[in-house]
């Protein structure tokens, strides 16, 4: 409001004014306060919480073998990749790779492979060593995986997701 | 409150909306501007308090029907798990516990409102008569709410509250007929409430 105006009518604002925006302010305040209760016992407790992550101990899994844990729910597929599987996998130009993604982003360690084994289509469980790459194919619908757990060809649109995980110990890892 | 509305509508999409749905009007005359007799109390405030009730009850009962399990053998384990471990679950469970007896202390002043100031004489009648039957649905509600846990409160509860001594007062041949409605079993188990909607009744 220009000076001009504040001349004509006084800029002050009124008692009633000041209500109005402490009342509105406290209802909101209010609202929010009632609202996030309610919200958040839709949110997983701490029971459901503490059943979220899964220990693997990889000691037990030799090269070129590939285990299947249950994460959540979902079946987790640890590779041990060998040298070769590795060099494979590193080699592929990200030209030829419809969800673009290096094999240095999807591994804490080149020889430890960590994917959920939910084919990224429409859910069905890939089988390993097979299909064109040897990493894995998805009888369903016939998508593609190589050795880093990313879509080649078929109907997939997106590489394997990878888990959260980190190293224990040198041969354990806690995935969630 | 009647009459012409005082509502002006002030941007082009009020306006556009107001002329087709008047819901604009209808909240501001509602909320904004209504007009009452001068001679209100604060009394009269209880009227709006219930329906704030109504509501909050609700939503507290939807959202611990989302954690409840309405079967004997499991009811009351629900309601162990949403004391312990549903987020936020013991607050909600009490404001709802709680809220059915604050809404009941409501109701009371509103009720006594009502007789202290002639509320219910011509020709507001039939508003008083609605309102009776509105506090019966209001006791049946409240009575259902305290029996789903299915602990012994509850247990209890409906064993008295359907006790076949009170029954004596009941018309000739209606009592027997509407215990066994209630109750299925003659010994009364931990199978009243929700059994009957269940195809095994065990």
């Amino acid at each position: 409001m220009t000076s001009k105006d504040a001349a004509v009518k006084p800029a002050e604002p009124s008692r009633r004014d000041i209500l109005y925006v402490a009342s509105g302010a406290a209802a909101a305040g209010a609202v929010a306060g009632v609202a996030w209760p309610l919200i958040a016992q839709m949110n997983p407790d701490a029971s459901t919480l503490a059943l979220a992550s899964t220990e693997v101990d990889l000691s037990a899994v030799p090269e070129g073998q590939i285990v299947t844990v249950k994460w959540r729910g979902k079946p987790v597929f640890v590779r041990h990749r060998t040298p070769a599987e590795i060099k494979a996998a590193e080699n592929v130009p990200l030209s030829e790779l419809p969800d673009p993604e290096p094999d240095a982003k999807r591994v804490h360690k080149p020889q430890w492979l960590v994917v959920v084994g939910v084919c990224t289509h429409l859910g069905c469980i890939p089988t390993g060593k097979e299909g064109e790459f040897n990493g894995w194919f998805c009888p369903c619908h016939g998508s593609v995986y190589d050795l880093s757990g990313r879509i080649r060809s078929g109907p997939a649109p997106t590489n394997l997701e990878v888990p959260p995980y980190a190293f224990i110990t040198e041969t354990k890892i806690k995935i969630g | 409150m009647e009459g012409h509305s005082q509502y002006t509508p002030k941007s082009g999409f009020a306006r556009w909306l107001e002329r087709r749905l008047p819901i604009l009007s209808f909240m501001h005359d509602s909320f904004v501007a209504y007009p009452t007799p001068k001679n209100l109390n604060y009394m009269w405030v209880f009227g709006a308090i219930l329906s704030f009730m109504l509501v909050a009850q609700i939503v507290t009962g939807v959202v611990l029907a989302m954690h409840y399990t309405p079967e004997t053998t499991l009811a009351f384990d629900s309601v162990e798990k949403i004391m312990r471990d549903v987020n936020w679950g013991p607050i909600l469970r009490y404001a709802h516990a709680n809220g059915a007896s604050m809404f009941f202390l409501a109701v009371y002043i509103h009720i006594f409102r009502g007789m202290y100031y002639g509320s219910y004489k011509e020709p507001r009648e039939v508003l008083w008569i609605l309102g009776v039957i509105i506090f019966m649905l209001m006791m049946a509600t409240g009575f259902l709410g305290y029996v789903l846990p299915w602990g012994q409160m509850s247990f209890w509860a409906a064993t008295v509250i359907t006790n076949p001594s009170s029954a004596r007062r009941s018309p000739p041949g209606c009592s027997a007929a509407i215990r066994s409605t209630i109750r299925p079993s003659t010994a009364f188990t931990l199978c009243t409430i929700s059994c009957r909607s269940s195809s095994s009744r065990s």
